[in-house]
Parts: C-alpha cells; structure tokens; sequence
C-alpha cells in the first residue's frame, strides 16, 4: 500500500477541507480518468483496492496513472481505552481529495473498457465520482472526422 | 494549412466579479491581446464558441470579428475551465501578424495500428501529445499525422526526428525526444503481485532522525 518513505513530523492536525481541487483537475496522462465530485479523505486501502479493480478488469495491456497519494497521517486510539494521555498512534494514511480531483488516469485500452474499469475503481472509493475524458478529446475527435 | 474560421465578438463592459452574470446568461467573458493588440475585454455567445472551438482548437487560426474594430486573426490560447463541471470560464484570445512566425502547440494525430498493440504484445506510450511548432500562422497546420503501422518490434519508436513537417514548419522541441513507444504488456497478476511485496512496508522514518545521524557522523 501507498505511503511515505520519509516524513518531517509523524502526526499531523486535522484540518480543513474547503474549495474545488485547482491543480490536479485536467486528465494529463491517460485516456480516461476518474474525478472525484466530493470532497474526502482516501485511504491507501481504498487507493490499493481501486487499483487492483482496475488491472483486474483491464487484464492486459493499459497503463493506470494513480494520481493522489496517501501523505496525511491519521491516529487513532485503541479501542476501550480511556480519553487523554496524548495523541494516539499513526494508525493510516489518507490523500486529501477535493471536489474536481483526477484521482486515477487509464490509458492504451479500449474506451468501453476503460469507462468498465474506472467504473469498478469508482466502486470502491468513499464518494461520488465521474468518469472523465481529455479536454481537448473534443477537438481532436472533430479532427479525425474531417 | 489550417482552415481558418470566424467568431463574432462584442466588446465588453461589465468586467471584474460581475463577469458571472454574464455566463448566467450564457455569455462567455473573453480577451484579445497581442504584440500589436492592446488588450481589449470582450464577449462570445457561449454556444457558438463551442461549436467553432470544436473544429479548430488551438492550432487553427480564428478570425475575430468584433463590431467597431477591424477583424483579427487570432489563436485560442488558454482556456479557463471549471474544476468540476469542465464548462469553459474564460477565453485568451492570442493576436498575431500574419506575416511574423509564431510558435503554437499542435496536437500529435496518430493513424494506423501496430501490429503489436493489435495483438495485445504491447503498449503504446504516446509520451508527447502536443508539438511546438514555429511557422507563419497562416501556414500552421491544425494537427501532425503520426504514422504508427511502423512499429512492428517492441524496440521501435517514433522521434520527432522521425516526423515530417509541412514546407515551412519546424518542430522548435528537442528532435530527440520520444513522440510514440512500445513498452511490454503486463498481465493483472503480474502488476498484484508486484504490489503484493511492498504492502509490508515500516514506518516512515523522520527527517529529524536522519539529520541526527549525520551530525553526529560528523
């Protein structure tokens, strides 16, 4: 599972969530990719099972762009524990997402089986997402038609 | 070359935060500028930029029509989307000499299949989807057709030496960069049990710890 090799502080606050996602937003490597419509915390486990639901739809060939990456630790206390005596212990990491982010990116395979395999990795996050294509797909596509 | 095609404009008065009115109505708020265009605030029927958009990207050139002023030739230069929904904020209008070269991004047009990417052997990585070119604006062509039928070994890749310009174009990238490659397919089971291994990862380590050491290595 996804998570930092080196940090400068082991735990963090736990902060805000606010506004759209203004980097981050635009499918850059692949074909097709997956955007979150909310706002959320992802855990590496859900970024580890969405990958696996789309290298097991895609079978061969395709390339998957992950494109957030779990750098937020969270602590938890355990269970039946009495409250205070500091901060509890790193238990997960999450990857901050905001409405707009491309989460995952897919590429070199067929578009029905893309939108199947984005579909599947959609499945398995926290929120409510949409299957999105290349902004300038557009024009490239009236291109080719001419 | 390019086609070229027409938008109408009309100079526009409402500027600042009150632009959002307009897109309300279905008003696209926009700019032209230039090396020999002050910049001038105007707006586009929404729909109808869409639709020209469409067809010419970037790389083709628009002729601006705006009421009071002489036409301009013109390339779209940025688009401002909206992070969510992709609908089209804003429009920068780029202004140019038809007799002074400019350098645009076109975009790559791949044709053709490699056999090897037919038969599920390959991958293909399209590692550059845009070129920089330098060419009179009239003379830019709207997309550079990339042939990749001749890819028929898993060592073979396309360069942007390897492509051929229209007459009066050049490529003002690296000629050596990669355009187009193969690289080895990989089963799902191959790519699960890669990632298998990695899940027993320690703890991060602490940047602090790390200085620590090597002050007192020191």
């Amino acid at each position: 599972m996804l998570m930092p090799k080196r940090v400068k502080y082991r735990k963090q606050q736990r902060g805000r969530t606010k506004g759209l996602a203004q980097r981050g937003n635009t499918v850059t490597f692949g074909d097709f990719g997956l955007m979150a419509l909310e706002a959320t915390w992802v855990t590496s486990r859900q970024i580890e099972a969405a990958r696996r639901a789309i290298t097991h739809h895609v079978k061969r060939g395709g390339k998957v762009w992950i494109r957030i990456f779990p750098d937020k630790p969270i602590t938890a206390k355990p269970a039946e524990t009495r409250m205070g005596s500091g901060k509890g212990a790193v238990d997960h990491y999450v990857a901050v997402v905001k409405p707009g982010r491309i989460m995952f990116e897919l590429g070199g395979v067929r578009p029905e089986v893309a939108q199947e395999a984005l579909h599947r990795a959609a499945q398995k996050m926290p929120i409510r997402c949409k299957i999105v294509g290349r902004d300038d797909a557009e024009s490239a596509s009236a291109e080719s038609e001419e | 070359m390019s086609e070229q095609y027409s938008l109408p404009l009309e100079t526009r008065s409402i500027l600042g935060k009150k632009v959002n009115r307009l897109r309300r109505a279905g008003i696209l708020p926009a700019t032209v500028y230039g090396k020999s265009q002050s910049p001038l605030s105007v707006q586009v029927d929404a729909r109808k930029f869409s639709d020209v958009y469409r067809k010419s990207g970037r790389s083709a050139l628009v002729n601006l029509e705006i009421a009071g002023h002489e036409p301009i030739a013109a390339f779209v230069h940025t688009l401002q989307r909206h992070p969510v929904s992709r609908v089209v904020l804003h429009v920068d209008f780029l202004a140019v000499d038809l007799k002074v070269e400019v350098t645009v991004s076109v975009p790559v047009h791949l044709v053709g299949e490699s056999p090897l990417v037919a038969s599920n052997e390959a991958i293909l990585n399209q590692q550059l989807q845009s070129l920089d070119v330098r060419a009179l604006p009239a003379v830019i062509p709207q997309s550079i057709t990339v042939d990749i039928s001749g890819l028929t070994s898993i060592d073979k890749s396309i360069h942007i030496r390897d492509i051929t310009f229209p007459e009066g174009v050049q490529c003002v990238m690296n000629h050596d960069d990669l355009v187009v490659g193969l690289s080895q397919s990989r089963t799902a089971t191959q790519e699960e049990e890669s990632t298998d291994a990695a899940e027993t990862a320690a703890e991060p380590e602490l940047v602090r710890d790390e200085d620590d050491g090597a002050e007192e290595a020191n």
